[in-house]
């Protein structure tokens, strides 16, 4: 095995000591943990550039038991393994996540300072930026799993960083829960697809390792129903990480958390794991059409709500966060109609933009202490650096051509056009539309125009952010505008041919409708976004409009009333149900157990102490009854018995 | 026909009373005064035993072993009573239940 | 009447008495009258070692038993009371049923060993004179025993006098 695969391990180890290290030793000091954690993320990434390079210059597939744990479970015929696994795809995500983890704990260092749990911040992303190592290198389903579990952990570690605030411990917990309810369904899958490819596995291979298993999907060994269950399985943990419908509850309100947490885990990698999950087990899903064809159908529906949803909020993280829903719900559209390249080259230009987006607003946050965008506005001229870096973002995040997420949607739409679904194609327009009309709406509203008159903030102390803020930004934005370049189609070396599925990279022809449709989808809602909300050129008036199609913002500003929905379902008549009876529970048999046997003692207590009353009588009584029990068990039970032990003879 | 067991039985049950007496009564002379007729009741029982089982080899053991009893029990006596004298001069009373030093 | 019956019916009534004085000590009231009972249940003791030929004992039972040891039980009587009338026998409080029913319980064991014995209805063998056969044996096979038993006297008598004296006297 070559260079730089030999070293892999190091990309887990560095973090997962980064953390320990945290923890263990330098916990009172600031300074050296976050340099701990920079510098453990900068290692990880480093070699995961390394392994990308080789795997660019001759794409391969390496996989390998970590030491002691490639044989982490090994009984009977049972074989788990935890190791590392090097393709394009693991490569190209191992370098997504070391960096993006990088550039936030950079921007951490300002934006987090003074703020209360400094360390245990710091230590948290260094212990989620292993998990999701562990999860991304994973070469088997059981290790992935563990991954899934351990970044489910850490989301909740990190949202809930603010843990004294109520709201943040809410979200936390409902990320926590929803997730869940994803992640059970999972694991159910795998125990299934353990049960059902067991011992069919080529050449000693680890149970449930994704290599040998791609051959066995359609290999007839489970029927087409039951492939069907097997991916919709699976399928279940990427809906409830990748927050699709009807698991997208959540991501909005894991805005609680620190903005750079949100860049990290909610923007670039914890909820591209789903998508990953979905693109690493392809050959599941391509296996099962209908299966295909239900992620599509949900990411489709995702898509759109979460972008119409988008153009009616008011807090600047939130409509990040719906951009991020709309996002990855286009990417599991792409999956599901069979534009496998171009959904996971969304997922790495929407890492990004993404990052990119949340960063800025966290740059406007920072200086200006309130996440509502009305109260924002005209900072173009005061925040240069950030206003041209979330230009950069908004273009990219909107598609407009010729920055990078114009081409990695741009490949979707070819896939969604490809399938000749008129319902498929209409939606996939209508996304479009939108995502330009709420990116742009975000832009045009708090930098441009004047300064907001509501506000607590003196508008003449707004100031550019400092630089460990505006270093990953403009590196960010640069990749934004630049990075689709790797991904024109029909290139040799290019994107698609270096992630694909199958097994020769399929080379399309450019299709110039899907394009157009786009193209221009977007450009409208970028106009209409400008008709409405740049005071220069504004023609309508938002609020008019929002009165008079009060039904229908009211439903988009509500995020459709699905959190309302879901509480009363499922919150109020199942849960606090269960906790009531779990209380009553608690505290009548299990306390009444304890507190029985603490009485049982005291009595018992009690009555022996009446044995020793000093009184000589009491004693005699209990000698000469003794005395009789004794005689009468000799007697019953004669030479056999007790008096045999002693020598006696039968009477 | 009047035999051995007949006057064992007899043993048994002024030995019983014996036993009685000791466990139920407040007066310590009551208590001495029954386990005198313990005393008598093994006695009873042993002169018993020589009476019908009478053989050359050991002549008469019961009623030797009868004697001593006696003996010893008056020596006994002697001394129990002088500890009961004791006991009434330094907790003036000699009601057993009354003297309860033995616990803990 | 056959001598059979005769002895019988005087076993029984000799038994009877015995076991009545023997009750009595228990049951009555006064502390002197239990004394005066034991008194008269040793003599039926003696009396039952006369029908049992035990020469030397019965002798001897009525020297110490019903003589020396009652004596010396109304001396205690008398220096342990409080006042001329303190002379209860009263039950001691808290022991409930359980002295009768341990008395009984005794008792039923003791019958559930005998009452099965073969030797229940035994026969009369015909003793010798007991005195000068104890009398042997007291000074041969059980000699040791003698003398232990005379120191034992000694001992009993130091010590009581040692734990009865008044602490006043030199």
């Amino acid at each position: 095995m070559p260079a730089p695969y030999t070293l892999m391990w190091l990309i887990l180890l560095l973090p997962l000591s980064a953390f320990a290290l945290m923890f263990a030793l330098t916990y009172e000091n600031k300074r050296t943990s976050a340099y701990i954690g920079i510098i453990a993320a900068a290692g990880a990434d480093i070699v995961s550039i390394w392994v990308l390079f080789a795997e660019l210059a001759k794409p391969q597939h390496w996989q390998y038991g970590l030491g002691i744990f490639s044989d982490f479970i090994q009984y009977a015929d049972i074989h788990f393994q935890l190791g590392i696994l090097a393709d394009p795809l693991a490569a190209m995500m191992s370098v997504v996540v070391c960096s993006v983890s990088f550039l936030i704990q950079v921007y951490s260092l300002e934006y987090m300072r003074g703020e209360e749990g400094y360390v245990r911040y710091f230590g948290f992303i260094s212990l989620f930026t292993f998990s999701m190592l562990l999860l991304v290198l994973s070469p088997n389903y059981f290790q992935t799993y563990i991954g899934w579990e351990l970044v489910g952990v850490c989301s909740y570690l990190l949202i809930g960083h603010y843990f004294k605030r109520p709201s943040a411990a809410a979200a936390a917990k409902k990320a926590f829960i929803v997730t869940r309810l994803g992640d059970f369904p999972f694991l159910v899958g795998i125990g299934y697809i353990f049960f059902r490819f067991h011992g069919h596995l080529a050449g000693g291979a680890a149970d449930l390792d994704f290599y040998a298993l791609k051959p066995l999907y359609a290999g007839g060994l489970v029927g087409s129903l039951g492939l069907f269950l097997m991916a919709m399985m699976v399928f279940s943990g990427a809906v409830g990480k990748s927050a699709q419908f009807p698991l997208h509850v959540w991501l909005p309100d894991a805005m609680e958390g620190p903005t750079p947490i949100s860049a990290l885990i909610h923007a670039a990698t914890m909820v591209a794991a789903g998508v990953y999950l979905v693109a690493r087990t392809y050959d599941l899903f391509a296996a099962s059409h209908q299966a295909l064809a239900v992620v599509a159908a949900i990411g489709a529906v995702t898509s759109l709500m979460a972008a119409i949803w988008a153009v009616a909020q008011d807090d600047i993280k939130r409509i990040v966060a719906y951009s991020t829903l709309s996002h990855l719900g286009l990417m599991m559209f792409g999956l599901g109609v069979g534009a496998y390249s171009a959904a996971v080259f969304h997922l790495f230009t929407h890492a990004w933009f993404k990052a990119l987006l949340f960063l800025g607003a966290g740059s406007v946050i920072h200086v200006l202490h309130t996440q509502d965008i009305w109260e924002m506005g005209g900072l173009w001229k005061r925040m240069r650096v950030t206003s041209w870096t979330m230009l950069i973002g908004a273009c990219s995040a909107a598609g407009i051509p010729l920055f990078a997420g114009f081409w990695s949607k741009d490949g979707i739409m070819a896939g969604v056009f490809a399938s000749q679904n008129p319902v498929f194609i209409v939606v996939a327009i209508l996304i479009s539309f939108f995502s330009a009309l709420y990116t742009f709406r975000l832009f045009f509203v708090v930098f441009t125009g004047e300064p907001a008159k509501r506000r607590a903030f003196d508008p003449k102390k707004i100031h550019e952010s400092s630089s460990p803020i505006l270093v990953p930004l403009v590196v960010l934005a640069v990749l934004a505008l630049l990075i689709g370049y790797v991904g024109l189609p029909g290139i040799k070396g290019s994107f698609t041919q270096f992630v694909f599925f199958g097994r020769n990279p399929v080379v399309e022809d450019v299709n110039y409708v899907a394009i157009g449709a786009s193209v221009v989808a977007g450009l409208l809602g970028l106009v209409t976004a400008g008709l409405f909300y740049w005071p220069a050129y504004a023609r309508f008036s938002a609020a008019d409009f929002n009165r008079r199609f009060a039904r229908v913002y009211d439903w988009s500003h509500n995020k459709g009333y699905f959190d309302e929905i879901y509480e009363a379902m499922f919150v109020r008549g199942v849960i606090v149900n269960l906790g009531r009876a779990a209380q009553w529970f608690d505290s009548h048999v299990i306390d009444g157990f304890v507190d029985g046997v603490a009485d049982g003692y005291r009595l018992l207590g009690d009555r022996v102490r009446r044995l020793q009353s000093g009184k000589v009588q009491g004693y005699a009584v209990g000698l000469f009854a003794a005395l009789v029990a004794i005689a009468v068990v000799a007697l019953i039970f004669g030479s056999s018995g007790p008096l045999a032990l002693v020598g006696g003879a039968a009477r | 026909m009047i035999g051995l067991g007949h006057f064992l039985v007899l043993s048994a049950g002024l030995f019983s009373i014996g036993v009685y007496g000791l466990l139920s009564k407040r007066n310590a002379i009551t208590l001495l005064m029954c386990v005198e007729l313990m005393f008598n009741a093994t006695n009873i029982a042993l002169v018993a035993f020589a009476r019908f089982g009478y053989n050359s080899a050991q002549p008469l053991a019961g009623q030797a072993f009868a004697l001593f009893i006696i003996t010893i029990a008056a020596a006994e006596v002697a001394v129990a009573i002088a500890i009961l004298l004791l006991i009434y001069r330094l907790r003036g009373t000699i009601w057993v239940d009354e003297i309860d030093l033995m616990k803990w | 009447m056959s001598n059979d019956l005769l002895f019988a019916i005087t076993f029984y009534v000799l038994a009877a008495l015995t076991l009545g004085a023997g009750l009595g000590v228990v049951i009555l009231r006064n502390v002197v009258h239990a004394a005066v009972s034991l008194i008269a249940c040793f003599f039926f003791v003696a009396w039952v070692y006369l029908v049992l030929s035990a020469d030397l004992l019965w002798v001897a039972q009525l020297l110490i038993y019903a003589g020396a040891i009652p004596v010396l039980i109304v001396f205690a009587i008398m220096f342990t009371r409080r006042s001329m009338s303190d002379t209860s026998n009263a039950d001691s409080g808290g022991i409930g049923l359980w002295a009768p029913l341990v008395g009984a319980a005794v008792f039923g064991l003791l019958l559930a060993v005998l009452l099965p014995a073969t030797w229940f209805h035994g026969s009369w063998p015909n003793p010798p004179g007991t005195t000068a056969l104890i009398g042997n044996e007291l000074v041969s096979k059980y000699a040791v025993p003698f003398e232990l038993v005379s120191v034992l006297l000694l001992a009993a008598l130091i010590g009581a006098v040692i734990l009865a004296r008044r602490e006043d006297e030199s």
